[in-house]
């Protein structure tokens, strides 16, 4: 293969799968987004739920199982914002219409609701219960940030 | 029930028995601490939920001293017509009211409606849902639309709660710089100045032991509810 047909197989596949990408993400429609959104809270909950029980002893500590949901809440955690586009308002969604008019200070509240994600799974990958039941409380409260302004009831 | 008369001086009038007097400022205590937990969240929320019990078990007490306790504790005692209450607020504003004994009309009102607020609140935090961690311990004995249901009434009327102890608290505070009289004393003591040369009116008094039956029982059927129940 000469060079110069390298170069143009580059390109064209380069531009194919640009083309390609542009599309797929054209094709997010707002209803997509609200259920992309909503499917990665849904798992959050499960999730965060288990560490919960396992924070207020309601279900025996694992572990594994500790560290599997933290590190599921911190990856998740990080999906829904990107969701929150324009036109996203409007479906079957609790979502307040503040979050679209306060973008910046939701994208705070989702920033440090990360933080505090990523720090959770830091800590029950240490396996200290008490210091996993302490972080559990200060990541909840930046759930709770969001859910007391922007969600409805 | 025979009548258990209490101590008082010439000068002033036992008005409210222990039991109402300590319900009163144990649920005032509890109320606060569950806004301030709640506001808090995190892992604040499991004690919001305990004290919420607590409150049902005390407005659940409170009922039934209603009927059966002392006197000025009694609904049939106190809670009187509508047109009484604007009687009352008639004469207040001449200057006619006369003296007191127990809740006035319109305080009888406020109580009912603090009560009412309160049983809901605690009733509809059993169900619920804060979709972070937390479930009120009867969330899975009812449907989903039960829970958002419930969810929605817990925090629509939190509102109402803030409301319902604005009004109580001005009506005190009218007193004091209106009336020139306390109503937080009595309500610590359990007992009013009264004017020496009204007869003192005839009181009831239920005793002591028997409130503490009651709430043993109010007590023992919310731990029934919220301990027991969800694991049958």
């Amino acid at each position: 293969m000469s060079f110069a047909r390298i170069v143009t197989v580059t390109a064209l596949s380069a531009a194919v799968i640009m083309a390609v990408s542009t599309a797929t993400v054209a094709q997010v429609k707002p209803e997509d987004s609200i259920k992309y959104r909503k499917a990665a809270f849904a798992l959050i909950g499960y999730n965060f739920g288990s560490l919960g029980a396992m924070a207020q002893d309601k279900k025996p500590y694992n572990k594994d199982e500790a560290i599997r949901n933290a590190e599921a809440v911190a990856a998740l955690g990080k999906m829904p914002l990107e969701h929150f586009g324009p036109g996203t308002d409007k479906g079957d969604t609790k979502a307040k219409p503040e979050i679209w008019s306060q973008m910046e200070k939701f994208r705070g509240l989702m920033g440090k609701m990360n933080e505090q994600t990523t720090k959770l799974a830091q800590v029950a990958k240490a396996g200290d219960l008490a210091a996993l039941k302490a972080q559990f409380g200060e990541t909840g409260k930046t759930c709770k940030a969001c859910h007391d302004d922007y969600r409805a009831k | 029930m025979p009548p258990t008369p209490e101590a008082a001086s010439a000068k002033s009038l036992r008005v409210w028995d222990l039991p109402t007097r300590v319900f009163h400022w144990v649920l005032l205590t509890l109320v606060v601490f569950c806004v301030v937990s709640a506001k808090i969240g995190g892992n604040w929320t499991p004690w919001h939920m305990r004290a919420g019990y607590a409150v049902l078990a005390l407005v659940a007490f409170r009922i039934v001293w209603g009927f059966i306790g002392s006197d000025t504790a009694r609904f049939t005692h106190f809670v009187r017509s509508p047109f009484a209450v604007f009687r009352y607020f008639r004469d207040s504003w001449r200057g006619k009211a006369g003296a007191e004994v127990g809740h006035n009309p319109a305080g009888a009102y406020s109580v009912l409606l603090l009560l009412t607020v309160l049983f809901v609140q605690a009733v509809t935090g059993l169900f619920i849902d804060d979709e972070i961690a937390n479930q009120g311990p009867l969330y899975a004995k009812v449907s989903s639309d039960v829970v958002s249901w419930a969810t929605r009434i817990h925090h629509w009327n939190e509102k109402v709660l803030y409301g319902v102890v604005g009004i109580h608290v001005v009506a005190i505070l009218v007193y004091v710089f209106g009336k020139r009289e306390t109503l937080v004393k009595p309500m610590l003591t359990g007992d009013k100045p009264w004017p020496t040369a009204v007869p003192h009116p005839a009181l009831r008094f239920a005793p002591t032991w028997l409130a503490l039956v009651i709430l043993g029982i109010c007590a023992a059927a919310v731990y029934g509810l919220v301990v027991i129940y969800p694991k049958a």
